[in-house]
């Protein structure tokens, strides 16, 4: 009895190895043609812009399925073809080229100005032992506050209009872009700074011409995070001030319970940011080029 | 005998209890800061509602557009509203009913106004051009029926710059020269003209608009209002009891309107309990032309009645 069920449970465990040797055998050139599809997909720009659109498109396909299903109220959460109709309407009406030209001018205000007051702050702190200790207790108080708890204070200056809305993107648009400055300008490499001395450049020209394209790569990583904060600030400004804009559309969708224009606004926002960030990207590849030359 | 006695006593009460509270139905009522939910506060006060089988908790609503999604998610079961916000609401697929009538503005007794620095006058739409003017909230009744008076006056409404408010925040703004004027209600108007800080329009921009029309009602989800009929007849009697008692007890009513309010309002709103689905017809209407709305709602749909 012993003996016998030893015996089948030896023929089942060879059978079973030799199945899992043969599956072996079938799978193995998938699993090989995945590897160099893997190792393609890292190298291969193309391959990775695809890859990003069939990731999008099947958050959107299982977003549609999930209203369609009632998985998810509609009342609250719009189909995304709900919200892309809109927007198609929005675009041939007009109206929304004219809503993304007044938020676009507004944040570009605002961070224009915070840019250029960071990058003037960034090159006095970095190159400056004197005004580093002067200025820089000042900036680590101001720097942790909010952008947002400005906004009380803003109000009280400027009221309820498109200053107080420059002066808060401003104001929350120049730390990323100070804190690399500061770090770009402290960080030029010595020998830089040697030739500079042996060409007894006067401090302007050597910050002009030195140390500016020298801090530029941190200046340029501080410009991507803080146009970013530029665009939630003006949304939120908008939404405060009710001025015209992505935010204060956005805002009126809500007070009307217009799901589908809620979820237009959000995703205009959302391609708007990514294609300044895109643009931003491209200007850097473009004015860097000699970093990879 | 004696245990045979107590057990039946014991049982007795249990079962009055039991019957007690399977009868009384908890609701939270949402409400926001005015003197026109006055009557609700009273019934409650008075034992009223706790007498129909309504365990009320009342519950102030800071903002009031978020008073429709929390009928539909069940956080209040009945609350307060006007019909700009409640009729988008419906538009868009809320299902919200109006279960009883609270206040009527009638022209005469106008507890929402214009008022605006002294610096200028409004008698008419014109006035109002090139200035600064707080709402209480961008599509309340107060800004919506501004708008369609500005409309009525031949007002191109894109001159007035209109500005969210809140109340507590008109005076100091139109002390500070940021907003020229706001739409307030009592008792912040009185604030600000007795204090000195502004005027009210000489034009009534609501009344002119239409001489009588529903303010403010109660709301419920049509869920919850068709599981509870008696509750809605035992809160629209309540109400009825308390506009009465209000007139008789003016002492008492001010007290009460101090706890649940902060403040007493000098002007007293025109209470009514009555509504109708055509109450809402000038609304839908108004509505429609500012583009709040963007499609009719059936009428028929919007006062609840027992079936």
């Amino acid at each position: 009895m012993t003996g016998t069920f030893h015996q089948s449970l030896t023929a089942i465990m060879s059978a079973c190895r030799e199945y899992a040797h043969r599956l072996h055998q079938s799978l193995a050139p998938i699993i090989l043609a995945c590897r160099r599809n893997a190792h393609r997909l890292r190298s291969d720009p193309i391959s990775k812009g695809l890859a990003a659109i069939i990731f999008t498109l099947l958050v959107i396909a299982l977003w549609q399925a999930a209203v369609e299903t009632g998985v998810v109220s509609r009342l609250f959460v719009a189909a995304p073809s709900q919200a892309f109709g809109v927007i198609v309407e929005r675009a041939e009406s007009g109206s929304l080229w004219s809503t993304i030209g007044a938020t676009a001018q507004r944040m570009g205000a605002g961070w224009i100005v915070g840019v250029a007051v960071a990058m003037l702050l960034g090159a006095a702190i970095g190159n400056s032992q004197a005004a580093h200790q002067f200025l820089s207790p000042t900036l680590e108080f101001f720097r942790p506050l909010p952008a947002s708890a400005i906004i009380p204070v803003a109000v009280l200056f400027f009221g309820l209009t498109a200053k107080m809305s420059t002066f808060v993107i401003a104001f929350g648009s120049i730390w990323p872009v100070l804190l690399a400055a500061i770090h770009g300008y402290a960080n030029v490499p010595r020998e830089l700074r040697e030739v500079a001395s042996t060409l007894e450049m006067s401090r302007l020209r050597y910050i002009l011409v030195i140390a500016t394209p020298s801090a530029s790569v941190d200046i340029m990583a501080g410009l991507r995070i803080s146009l970013a904060l530029a665009l939630i600030l003006t949304v939120v400004t908008e939404m405060q001030a009710s001025l015209p804009g992505l935010g204060y559309e956005i805002f009126l969708a809500q007070r009307t319970f217009r799901s589908a224009d809620l979820y237009a606004g959000l995703m205009t926002l959302g391609i708007f940011g990514f294609l300044i960030n895109q643009a931003l990207l491209l200007a850097e590849r473009r004015l860097m080029r000699w970093r990879t030359a | 005998m004696i245990m045979r006695n107590l057990a039946a006593a014991f049982a007795a009460l249990f079962a009055l209890t039991a019957s007690a509270s399977a009868t009384n139905v908890k609701v939270n009522i949402g409400y926001a800061t005015a003197a026109d939910y006055l009557p609700a506060f009273v019934a409650k006060e008075n034992g009223c509602l706790a007498a129909g089988g309504i365990e009320a908790q009342f519950t102030r609503i800071p903002v009031t557009t978020n008073m429709p999604a929390a009928l539909i998610a069940d956080t209040l079961q009945i609350g307060a509203q006007t019909a700009t916000l409640f009729l988008p609401a419906v538009e868009n697929g809320l299902e919200l009913v109006a279960i009883a009538g609270g206040t009527r503005l009638l022209q005469g007794n106008e507890t929402i106004s214009l008022v605006t620095s002294k610096a200028f006058q409004v008698k008419r739409g014109a006035d109002v051009v090139g200035k600064k003017i707080g709402v209480p909230g961008v599509n309340s009744v107060a800004d919506v029926m501004f708008r369609k008076w500005l409309k009525n006056e031949g007002v191109d409404v894109a001159k007035v710059q209109i500005i969210e408010t809140p109340f507590p925040q008109m005076k100091d703004l139109i002390k500070s020269g940021q907003i020229d004027g706001a739409l307030a209600v009592e008792p912040i108007r009185s604030f600000i003209v007795n204090e000195g800080v502004g005027q009210r329009a000489a034009v009534e921009y609501h009344t002119a608009v239409v001489k009588d029309s529903i303010l403010a009602f109660w709301t419920a989800s049509k869920k919850w209002a068709d599981k509870n009929p008696r509750s809605i007849e035992g809160f629209r009697k309540c109400l009825t009891e308390g506009i009465a008692w209000i007139g008789a007890n003016g002492d008492r009513a001010r007290e009460i309107e101090k706890q649940y309010l902060g403040f007493n309002t000098p002007v007293r709103p025109d209470w009514n309990v009555d509504i109708k689905n055509e109450d809402f017809a000038l609304y839908v209407d108004v509505n429609l032309e500012l583009g709040v709305m963007r499609k009719r709602v059936d009428p028929k749909s919007l006062v609840w009645a027992q079936r």
